[in-house]
């Protein structure tokens, strides 16, 4: 008995290897690693910033993707259209032909590319990487939030980021040479800020005989909403200003701007408005003219929040020195209010919505994800971030230092990358800070150190969630018409066209309404579902 | 013949028609000043100094005069190259345009034609049914437009409304010169050359006015369906700057050159690609004549 | 008594008519066979070029994905129709609505008879060579990018140094009144007076041209005798010019009412922000809002479909109308 036993759990076991080999022998891979010499060519419809492709204005080659094509040993072909001047439509016309080409990258396309990718256009990468891309999945297991940021609900990974480094974005500046002028300090309180914004608004720094200073002033409207941040309230989820859906102390998910802290924030607003110390056409200007206007232009500007390194490079603009020569403006720590110690909730993202994927059609698929991996060894993410030595930047002490030409470029250092080498395109690789830090200016970088030092970026961003189809339908049909009416009725608040208190209730009422609840759920489970990911 | 009636009519004015002349000519002047600043300003500012202009300093006069944007597209071969394609797109595409949209509307206008109502309805429905962005393309690709210049000219060549127009023009023509001309024996391609025609100036004109526009200013569909920086024509030049304007409006610094930045650069393209404009209608004004009869058969 | 006439089923009748019909086609052909030969480039691109492609307005039924195309794309029916316009959020699809309508409307009342006017005006000018000067003159602003005017109308808006409120302020202080600055931007009741005004500033001229080539086309001896007849400047002008350019306005205004939907976002775009929304935010605009975030061509080909039935509608409306009253239509 006990050997019949045996034998037929020998037996079982015999057949289980052999028909789990006969599996393997049928699964066929799409290449045969032998395909996959050097000199196999990688169609690359790569189109970025509306504007960039991996070949130069005439053609050939940029000077990352020759190197890289040496490196690899892969022949690197661009297939996008040059002279084409939106990115995301030419990806949209590339899947109305079923994506042709090997790799596609460029526009901000993460939704897209899952979308497609769980309709069978896009390669799911998880075996790709484990088989042949010893660098990502070694960065991948150190960076477990990129990982479930770019899983899709269906558990497959369809595209490899571009992932960004760093944690500051945004900061508070003051004009330095005005607190001097009057004698002020830095405020460290919200009370103390209003003070010396009444200060900047009364008192005429910047001596034209005038009361015409706007103590606060912003770029963007959407930014001087965050202002609620000075009163302890939340506002956006992370870069973009459409997500306010945002997690709580206790990692729950609620909507930002129907709390009661945003209320409360919204009607300091109201209240300075009144008081002159907002920017009164913050709504009606014209996007992204303010720092120019204000600043550049007529001096009147006090007080902002931006990016660091743009902001800071007032300080050398020559055209200021001109009617404002002793111009400072410098960043500020957050100051603190009742609710507690001041925050900064820009922070920079953990991965943004770029990148590049594999086409299921490609017949070079495990080539593709060994280029890929590339960029994630030591040599290429020095290619990716600095672009090639000799051109761009110089070996010193075993750490790249960039060349005068590439931090004195006209147009930014960052067009200068992107267009004479190639080099910080959105293409999946990881950024070293250190790069945007060699361009930085002095007051720049004491900003960045300022917010790094004292802990005060927070660190609960709503990541970068992927909805299944079900929770897309509720996203899609809540969350950008629930934004506009947040829009009207809080910039009508702030101005004081309609009361806050009166007002408020039948605010919240409308939101829900408009379906909010339904999109914090699916905020709620999506991210449930983010935090499950191995 | 015009001056002669020009004299004839100043003899017999009477003060009624001369204060008329006198206010129809202040309020016209008036008019042409407002209208003309958006010009003046981009005219001013193509030769302002970059700092200047983006900080919003120009405002009505230049400042910091210096003809450096426009050194840099003279010099860009690339900006030579789109000019002369948007000659060759407007040219030839309002060509071939008239020469579909002429006979087409000749007989649209002639109420024998058996099918006249029904080629209108499907001539108008166009006008308002049309499909969207992927559904175009793919349809300019099955018909071969794809980077293909020709092409880009026989793709676009129809504007419904355009043959509605000359039709109308032609239907205001006396039925009469047509039955005259029938009965000497003549063709209808004949009518349409030798009487038609010479009667249209002020409609022809008009019509090929608007197609000429329509390719000069066309963007969109170049942007999509040609591939080549060597095939687009002016306008996606332009945009092309404009993002690059975009780009680098971020940096607190957005002059690029010595004296001007990619603002003054786009105002300086908008400047050349209005130019050709400006000279071409003084020229084609003399066919806005006053029409003449033919053989004097009179209404 | 058999008469020689035959009776005729009904039938027969039928298919002799149909017989006479064809007959008369081939007649037809023959005869006119130049007519159809010179229609026939148009046929043909327009089956090309517009009609081949028409099979696209399917994917306003669908849940539609360029990847899968129209034949791999699921049919949803009218939910695409329903998302848009019915539910909570509808009322901004309505609002929008109601806004595209209005700005048409006032922009076909205050804005459409300019261009003639000017045309009239431009006509009388006895100066030949300062008329071209000043038609040319007129219709530079058209071709300035919309871009520019737009930046150009937030500027003089703005308050301080905004030229209108500049000049207004000016001219209320010559009578003593003090004047508090508007913010133009910031209400929307003056969002259409914004919009109508900047685009008459912008296009008036260029519009005016193909009114100024009708009033040519009319025949001068026509003036001669009304001016032996001893009629005034004015009663010349409601008398031979206006009905001399008859059939060119009622063309022009049936495909301006067929339009009424047909806003483009790029100006609104531009001129817009939250705060006129109630006013300012027109369908193509809130549609372009939907798109930012989502990309849905499904939505977007039903609204567009929106657009051109009731357009369609209106000009077939406007058409019939126009047909009775005048002798004029489109078809």
């Amino acid at each position: 008995m006990r050997n019949k036993g045996i034998i037929s759990i020998i037996l079982a076991v015999l057949i289980m290897t052999s028909s789990m080999s006969g599996c393997a022998a049928k699964k066929t891979s799409p290449n045969d690693e032998a395909a996959d010499e050097k000199g196999v060519e990688l169609k690359i419809h790569f189109h970025a910033n509306n504007k960039y492709t991996i070949v130069d204005k005439d053609g050939k080659l940029l000077p990352v993707f020759q190197k890289a094509q040496e490196k690899t040993g892969y022949k690197l072909t661009n297939v996008a259209n040059p002279v084409a001047t939106n990115s995301l439509q030419e990806f949209q016309l590339q899947a109305a032909e079923q994506f042709p080409a090997d790799i596609y990258g460029g526009p901000t396309f993460s939704q897209e590319v899952m979308k497609y990718g769980m309709q069978g256009a896009f390669v799911p990468l998880n075996d790709l990487i484990d088989k042949y891309a010893p660098n990502l999945k070694k960065f991948l297991s150190e960076h477990e939030d990129v990982k479930r940021s770019i899983t899709a609900p269906d558990g497959k990974i369809y595209y490899i980021p571009y992932v960004p480094d760093g944690e500051t974005a945004r900061a508070y500046f003051i004009r330095a040479d005005w607190l001097q002028e009057l004698g002020l300090q830095v405020p460290k309180t919200v009370d103390e800020l209003e003070k010396v914004l009444i200060a900047f608004k009364e008192q005429d720094p910047n001596k034209d005989g005038k009361k015409d200073e706007i103590p606060y002033f912003n770029d963007k409207w959407e930014e001087v909403i965050r202002l609620v941040n000075l009163w302890g309230a939340r506002c956006y989820g992370g870069d973009t200003y459409t997500v306010r859906t945002v997690l709580d102390k206790n990692d729950k998910m609620y909507f930002a701007w129907t709390s009661d802290d945003f209320k409360e924030g919204i009607k300091n607003m109201a209240r300075w408005y009144k008081m002159g110390l907002i920017d009164p056409e913050f709504v009606t200007r014209k996007a992204n003219t303010a720092r120019q206007t204000l600043l550049t232009k007529e001096n009147r500007g006090g007080m902002t929040h931006e990016w660091i390194a743009s902001t800071s490079g007032y300080n050398d603009s020559a055209e200021l020195k001109k009617i404002a020569p002793d111009f400072k403006f410098e960043a500020i720590l957050p100051p603190s209010s009742s609710k507690g110690p001041g925050f900064e909730e820009h922070r920079r993202v953990t991965v943004k919505p770029c990148g590049w994927a594999i086409s299921s059609k490609s017949k070079h698929q495990a080539a593709a994800i060994k280029f890929f991996d590339y960029f994630f060894s030591d040599e290429g993410r020095i290619l990716a971030n600095y672009g090639v030595e000799g051109i761009s930047y110089d070996m010193v002490d075993g750490k790249p230092v960039f060349k005068k030409e590439a931090i004195n470029a006209p147009g930014g250092t960052n067009k200068y990358l992107w267009e004479k080498l190639g080099a910080q395109l959105p293409i999946g690789y990881w950024m070293n800070y250190d790069y945007e830090y060699q361009w930085t200016n002095e007051i720049g970088k004491k900003a960045v150190k300022l917010y790094t030092d004292s802990d005060v970026i927070i660190n609960n961003n709503t990541p970068e969630l992927n909805f299944t189809a079900e929770e897309k339908d509720v996203f899609d049909k809540v969350n950008a018409n629930l934004n506009t009416f947040c829009d009207e009725q809080i910039q009508k608040m702030i101005m004081g066209v309609i009361d806050v208190d009166s007002s408020w209730d039948s605010y919240v009422a409308e939101t829900k309404k408009l379906g909010v609840d339904d999109l914090v759920k699916v905020y709620q489970s999506a991210y449930e579902r983010y935090k499950s990911i191995k | 013949m015009e001056k002669e009636k020009t004299i004839m009519q100043k003899e017999i004015m009477s003060p009624g028609e001369k204060a008329f002349d006198i206010v129809n000519g202040i309020l016209l002047t008036l008019l042409g000043i407002t209208v003309l600043y958006p010009f003046i300003y981009v005219l001013s500012a193509s030769i302002s100094s970059g700092a200047a202009v983006d900080a919003g300093k120009v405002v009505l006069l230049p400042q910091g005069i210096n003809f450096e944007a426009y050194e840099q597209i003279l010099k860009d071969k690339y900006f030579w190259m789109s000019y002369g394609n948007t000659f060759f797109y407007t040219i030839f595409g309002t060509a071939y345009s008239m020469l579909i949209s002429i006979p087409a509307a000749y007989v649209l206008a002639k109420k024998r034609f058996r099918f006249r109502k029904q080629i209108n309805i499907i001539l108008s429905f166009t006008m308002w049914f049309n499909v969207g962005f992927i559904p175009k393309y793919l349809n300019y690709k099955s018909l071969g437009a794809i980077n293909n210049r020709w092409m880009i000219i026989v793709s676009f060549g129809v504007q419904a409304f355009n043959i509605i127009l000359l039709r109308n023009y032609f239907e205001s023509i006396p039925q009469s010169l047509e039955e005259a001309a029938k009965i000497d024996g003549a063709s209808d391609f004949q009518i349409l050359a030798q009487i038609f025609l010479p009667l249209s100036k002020p409609a022809l004109t008009t019509v090929s006015l608007y197609y000429a526009l329509s390719r000069w200013n066309g963007y969109f569909w170049s942007s999509v369906l040609l591939k080549e920086k060597g095939k687009i024509p002016l306008q996606v030049y332009l945009k092309q700057k404009l993002i690059d304007m975009s780009i680098v409006s971020e940096n607190a610094t957005t002059v690029v050159g010595q004296n001007y930045s990619y603002t003054t650069l786009v105002y300086a393209i908008i400047v050349c690609s209005i130019i050709p404009i400006i000279l071409i209608y003084p020229y084609i004004q003399k066919y806005f004549t006053k029409g003449i009869l033919v053989g004097g058969v009179k209404e | 008594m058999s008469s020689k006439i035959e009776i005729k089923t009904t039938s027969e009748k039928v298919l002799i008519k149909k017989r006479e019909k064809k007959i008369s086609l081939i007649k037809d052909i023959k005869q006119n066979w130049q007519l159809y030969v010179m229609v026939l480039p148009l046929i043909i691109w327009l089956i090309l070029y517009a009609y081949k492609p028409m099979w696209g307005m399917l994917i306003a039924f669908q849940n539609y994905s360029p990847f899968k195309g129209v034949s791999g794309s699921e049919f949803i029916g009218l939910d695409n129709f329903k998302t848009l316009m019915t539910g909570e959020a509808s009322k901004f699809f309505w609002r929008a609505f109601k806004n595209t309508i209005l700005l048409s409307v006032y922009g076909l009342i205050i804005e459409f008879p300019i261009p003639i006017i000017l045309a009239l005006m431009f006509n009388e000018l006895k100066n030949l060579m300062y008329r071209k000067v000043i038609q040319t003159v007129t219709y530079i602003p058209h071709f300035i990018s919309e871009v520019v005017v737009a930046s150009l109308v937030l500027t003089f808006l703005s308050l301080n140094t905004g030229i209108i409120n500049v000049l207004i302020g000016k001219f209320l202080g010559l009578f003593g009144i003090t004047y508090k600055q508007i913010q133009f931007m910031a209400q929307p009741k003056y969002f259409r007076a914004v919009y109508i005004l900047s685009g008459i500033w912008k296009n008036v001229g260029f519009n005016s041209i193909i009114f100024f080539a009708a009033l040519v086309g009319i025949s001068p001896q026509l003036y001669e005798a009304a001016k032996i007849d001893g009629a005034s400047k004015f009663k010349q002008i409601i008398h031979i010019s206006l009905p001399g350019i008859t059939p060119t306005i009622v063309i022009m205004l049936i495909i301006r009412i067929g339009n009424i939907l047909n806003i483009s976002y790029e100006k609104v775009l531009l001129l817009y922000n939250p705060l006129i929304y109630d006013t300012a935010d027109i369908l193509s605009t809130y549609i372009y809002r939907l798109g930012v975030d989502n990309v849905d061509y499904g939505l977007s080909t039903a609204a567009s479909l929106v657009n051109s039935i009731i357009g369609f509608i209106l000009v077939m409306m406007a058409n019939k109308i126009s047909k009775k009253l005048t002798e004029s239509s489109l078809w």
